[in-house]
């Protein structure tokens, strides 16, 4: 009961921000928007409506998305390290941006058009490689192909920011792989929304299977009547999801990896309570940042940096905090 | 009395080019019986548990279960039909004691259902059975090696097979606990359901099996009840070292020399 008052908690401290986000921003001043402002300037309501509120709405899907498929891919891999830049789809996203940025005239659809093509490439190269190694588990074996996939992805990347122009693509490059959601319209939020939507609903409803899949090999063999279909089924929904929010928003690092364990510290190990918990905590935590990101200085400070700044910062107090005890669910 | 178990001239190797792991296999094995598998280290004990399990398929010969072929039951099926408990299960996340015995309810529950009240009731009572009922809300990862066997117990109890596979369940448990799960594996056989363990300890097996397989280099070297099996000649064939059996009131105790 107090850990369903928890998940409660999050949700009311979730939805608080979503609404409150609106009232964020630097114009017309800085910070604050009061509501009288967006009611009868209207430029102002024409901001809200037109850019504030897509990115809003992309920020907290974004968030959604990574922490659920972060808590898939640890559940998956019976390892809490793991995150979705593992298997290669974050590298694989990262080249194809860099190459739509360097060698393909870098237009949005050339970017975002490279990098999903190039996120899925991730995933088909490390599966493809998993199935000729000859030692190990089948769930090492795949992470081990996407550590080399990612790494040579990240050689490949490495080229095209040597090859880049320094005045022109480097910048834009650059700022890419930092991530952000600068720019982001209706257009891209309901593009997203599309492709993510079905797939968070489809993890949802799987939650419970998760924590099958994380038992060892011979027990899911006598628990689990078609356990590789679900593997792929729920290995490929998070990727999908992923790189639909990764060819908009960049590389935004942490949120896969430290959401999921917050949610497990607050509802326990059991993925039924984890993944609700971890979608409302993905979601918050990337508006909170985002909304730094986008308000506290003129300029718009990469998303990513600050993902992975406040996020590493969570993941020591996690680490060192001894009143937070491990929870078993 | 059925057949639960009926196999016929097994044979495995994990390439076919190379040596068998298992060879000319041939049992029976009663429903509502216990079976103690006893051989040396690396003899195949385990890997018959997971043929039987359906994990690795033989090369030769044929497993019926309840006189009807392996291929006769569904996927589905077959999950609620064998259940098992490897050695040195392992989870890599600290689910609490009652979330993991649930998760042997799932051959009974759709793909997308969530555990309803029977299957909650199913994995108290499989708790219960392994006297773990005080600590269903411990974290497995907290327990004792000892108490984590007894809650993979309950796990499979909880997916209430009609044949239970438990590989060196007594491998991690002191005295006491060790009798008690010997005694538990009588109790489940005795509801009609079928218990294989593979064990190093000869004694455990004399104390509770129905029939003992001896296992040497992937055969069968003797397959009958204890009083047959259990004996000096065939312990020490078995195991390729002098082993004495005395009899007492209590039954066979047996000493390596």
């Amino acid at each position: 009961m107090v850990k369903d008052k928890k998940t409660g908690l999050i949700f009311i401290l979730t939805m608080a921000l979503v609404i409150g986000s609106i009232f964020f921003g630097r114009f017309p001043s800085p910070y604050m928007t009061s509501l009288s402002d967006i009611l009868e300037d209207d430029l102002v309501y024409r901001i809200i409506t037109d850019i504030r509120i897509p990115r809003i709405i992309m920020a907290f899907v974004t968030g959604m998305v990574l922490a659920a498929s972060g808590t898939a891919f640890q559940m998956i891999f019976r390892n809490p390290l793991v995150d979705a830049g593992f298997l290669g789809v974050s590298g694989g996203a990262a080249f194809g941006a860099s190459l739509g940025i360097v060698l393909l005239g870098g237009s949005v659809a050339a970017i975002q058009g490279a990098a999903a093509l190039f996120a899925v490439s991730g995933l088909a190269l490390s599966w493809a490689i998993a199935t000729k190694i000859r030692f190990g588990d089948w769930v090492l074996r795949l992470i081990l192909s996407g550590i080399a996939v990612s790494a040579m992805f990240a050689s490949g990347t490495g080229l095209l920011k040597y090859l880049a122009d320094p005045l022109r693509e480097l910048p834009e490059l650059t700022f890419w792989l930092l991530g952000g959601l600068w720019g982001i319209n209706w257009t891209d939020t309901v593009q997203v929304m599309i492709i993510c939507l079905p797939c968070l609903l489809i993890l949802f409803l799987f939650r419970w299977r998760l924590n099958l899949l994380a038992m060892q090999e011979e027990t899911i063999f006598s628990l689990v009547a078609n356990a590789s279909w679900e593997r792929i089924l729920l290995l490929l929904t998070a990727v999908i999801a992923t790189s639909a929010v990764v060819c908009k928003a960049g590389q935004i690092g942490w949120v896969g990896l430290i959401i999921p364990h917050i949610g497990r510290r607050l509802t326990g190990s059991d993925a039924q309570k984890t993944l609700p918990c971890s979608l409302m905590l993905g979601g918050f935590f990337l508006l909170f940042c985002d909304n730094i990101s986008r308000t506290l200085l003129s300029g718009e400070i990469p998303l990513g940096i600050l993902t992975s700044f406040i996020g590493a910062g969570l993941f020591l107090v996690l680490l060192m905090n001894r009143q937070l005890q491990l929870k078993k669910g | 009395m059925v057949t639960a178990v009926s196999i016929k001239n097994l044979s495995f190797s994990y390439d076919k080019t190379k040596t068998r792991i298992l060879s000319g296999m041939n049992i029976d094995l009663k429903a509502g019986t216990v079976t103690a598998v006893l051989g040396a280290n690396g003899v195949g004990k385990t890997t018959l548990l997971y043929i039987l399990l359906g994990l690795y398929t033989p090369v030769e010969g044929e497993i019926r279960f309840f006189d009807k072929p392996g291929t006769h039951y569904t996927n589905d099926r077959i999950k609620r039909l064998i259940g098992m408990v490897s050695q040195n299960e392992t989870m890599p996340f600290d689910l609490s004691v009652s979330a993991y015995v649930l998760l042997g309810r799932a051959p009974h529950m759709g793909l997308l259902s969530m555990p309803g009240q029977t299957d909650l009731t199913c994995a108290e009572d499989a708790l219960a059975t392994v006297g773990m009922t005080h600590m269903a809300d411990m974290g497995i990862n907290r327990l004792s090696s000892g108490e984590r066997q007894l809650v993979h117990v309950a796990r499979t109890l909880a997916q209430a097979p009609d044949i239970l596979l438990l590989d060196e369940p007594c491998s991690h448990l002191d005295l006491i606990n060790s009798r008690q799960m010997l005694s538990m594996m009588k109790a489940i056989a005795e509801r009609g359901r079928t218990v294989v363990f593979t064990t190093h300890d000869p004694n455990a097996a004399a104390t509770v099996a129905d029939q003992v397989m001896l296992m040497k280099k992937g055969e069968l070297v003797a397959f009958g009840k204890v009083e047959d099996t259990i004996t000096s000649p065939l312990l020490t064939k078995t195991y390729g070292g002098i082993v004495n059996v005395t009899h007492t009131p209590h039954g066979p105790f047996v000493r390596a020399v």
